[in-house]
């Protein structure tokens, strides 16, 4: 019986230690078939793609727990604000041109590129085939992303006529300005410098355009809507706090819905627009608001209220910088 | 219908007549009901036009005091400010005795020279400026014993 379960153990440790070839010559096999590739080559690309265990170190580490006060000083310092004004003026005439475009304001594309990227400073260094290789074929609890979006890629390297082994990106594959993983790249990023190709890696102005046309052209029922407010101020009935958060992560309320499950809102000027209850801790507590649609957009680029209210409120303080 | 196009005619008269002086009726809910706009003798308020263009921040170059900052109270937040807005914690702006909505200051902290730019959007009856919590930690006086602030006033060019 003893035996039996060593073997049965022994038998697991030699599956799983195989089970990496095994779903490499399988995911091979499924772009051959399902995408008209080379056999040969892709082998041949996958003999120079590396495991980056410095990627697997980086996962393992506990997630961003910071509660929401700490998380937006590492966004909100005088650099990133004075370098996001430095950035608009530099490219204020593309920006111009994605905001009219695309109705998406100025200041919250360049503040999505600082919080990304530092305004093109972090790219990242890993190859992008490596990070996605990694994390498709090693990181079981999102395996199943990161091999689809290594297809992606593959098939956008084809596409862009782009070597495959060549661009750079963050430790999860993610690359240029904005940041866009491969299915991004591919659905939503344009050629807005009209040179022929889209190039997210090393041109500014396709990266401005792309990211202004991913808010904008998110999905069929959701995309950025010029003019309207993004986040405001709210209290809310302490009964309904949890009824209120507990709600679908999508703006399928409208706020006059809302009020009438205990939000209380100062005003009766959005009572037609869709909204969320955000909270998020301060020094001093608690604190609430509703967000809108554009809120939303923004957490379509991760999904995180912190990470949306610290694109927001970057995008305030450049505003307010670059019209000093 | 013929009552309705009679008075259109007045409003347009009036207009014409008197531009800048027209009253605009504040519209109560008993007014909503069938009857039209009433056109009230031009003493009472001036009319303000709305222009399609965001309205610029008034022009209060010059103007300079100096006054104790206090600030919002954490409960605060979420509440109508006396220009409509909502008060929010993390908003750069200040309630203020008298200046304009609108307006935007400069607020030194007199103890360091740190300074930020406000938009006064509130009112207040004593004559210190309500900083935004979030505001008043950035000039560094939150939690201190009555600061001294200077308020210097900035001019139109900024954008709003």
């Amino acid at each position: 019986m003893f035996r039996a379960l060593i073997l049965l153990i022994l038998l697991s440790i030699s599956h799983f230690a195989i089970a990496e070839t095994i779903s490499l010559d399988s995911f091979i096999n499924s772009m051959v078939k399902e995408h008209g590739f080379n056999k040969k080559k892709l082998q041949q690309l996958f003999k120079k793609v590396k495991k980056k265990n410095s990627i697997l170190k980086v996962m393992k580490r506990p997630g961003e727990a910071k509660p929401w006060y700490e998380y937006r000083k590492i966004f909100l310092t005088p650099d990133r604000i004075k370098e996001g004004a430095a950035f608009w003026r530099r490219h204020a005439k593309t920006l111009a041109r994605a905001e009219k475009t695309y109705g998406v304001p100025v200041e919250i594309i360049v503040s999505i590129i600082g919080v990304e990227t530092f305004y093109g400073k972090q790219f990242g260094k890993f190859r992008v085939i490596d990070s996605l290789y990694t994390l498709g074929f090693y990181y079981p609890r999102r395996a199943d992303f990161f091999r689809k979006e290594l297809k992606e890629f593959l098939l956008l390297t084809r596409e862009e006529k782009l070597n495959p082994l060549k661009p750079l990106g963050s430790y999860a594959g993610a690359a240029g300005y904005g940041q866009f993983m491969p299915s991004s790249y591919r659905n939503y990023a344009v050629d807005f410098d009209h040179d022929g190709v889209r190039n997210l890696w090393n041109d500014v102005e396709d990266s401005i355009g792309s990211i202004a046309n991913y808010l904008r052209h998110y999905s069929k029922s959701y995309g950025w809507k010029p003019n309207q407010p993004v986040i405001k101020a709210t209290k809310v009935r302490s009964s309904a706090v949890s009824t209120l958060l507990g709600l679908e992560f999508k703006p399928q309320l409208t706020v006059r819905q809302l009020k009438q499950k205990g939000l209380l809102f100062a005003t009766n000027k959005y009572d037609n627009h869709l909204g969320l209850l955000i909270d998020l801790k301060t020094e001093q507590g608690t604190l609430y608001w509703v967000g809108f649609n554009n809120f939303y957009m923004i957490t379509r680029y991760n999904k995180s209220n912190r990470y949306a209210m610290a694109v927001y409120q970057l995008a305030q303080a450049i505003k307010a910088s670059y019209n000093e | 219908m013929n009552r309705l196009i009679k008075y259109a005619a007045i409003v347009i008269c009036l207009l014409q007549a008197a531009c800048t002086t027209v009253v605009e009726q504040p519209v109560t809910k008993a007014e909503v009901q069938p009857k039209p706009v009433i056109i009230r003798p031009a003493q009472q308020k001036p009319i303000v036009v709305k222009p399609v263009q965001p309205t610029p921040p008034p022009d209060i170059r010059g103007f300079r005091q100096k006054t104790y900052a206090t600030w919002y109270n954490i409960l605060e937040h979420g509440n109508s400010t006396a220009n409509g807005d909502i008060y929010d914690y993390y908003a750069m702006t200040a309630a203020h005795q008298n200046l304009p909505f609108g307006s935007q200051v400069r607020v030194r902290n007199l103890t360091t020279g740190r300074s930020i730019i406000v938009t006064i959007n509130d009112r207040q009856t004593s004559p210190e400026i309500k900083l935004s919590t979030f505001a008043a930690q950035q000039l560094g006086v939150l939690s201190k014993a009555q600061p001294m602030v200077s308020i210097e006033g900035l001019s139109v060019k900024r954008a709003y």
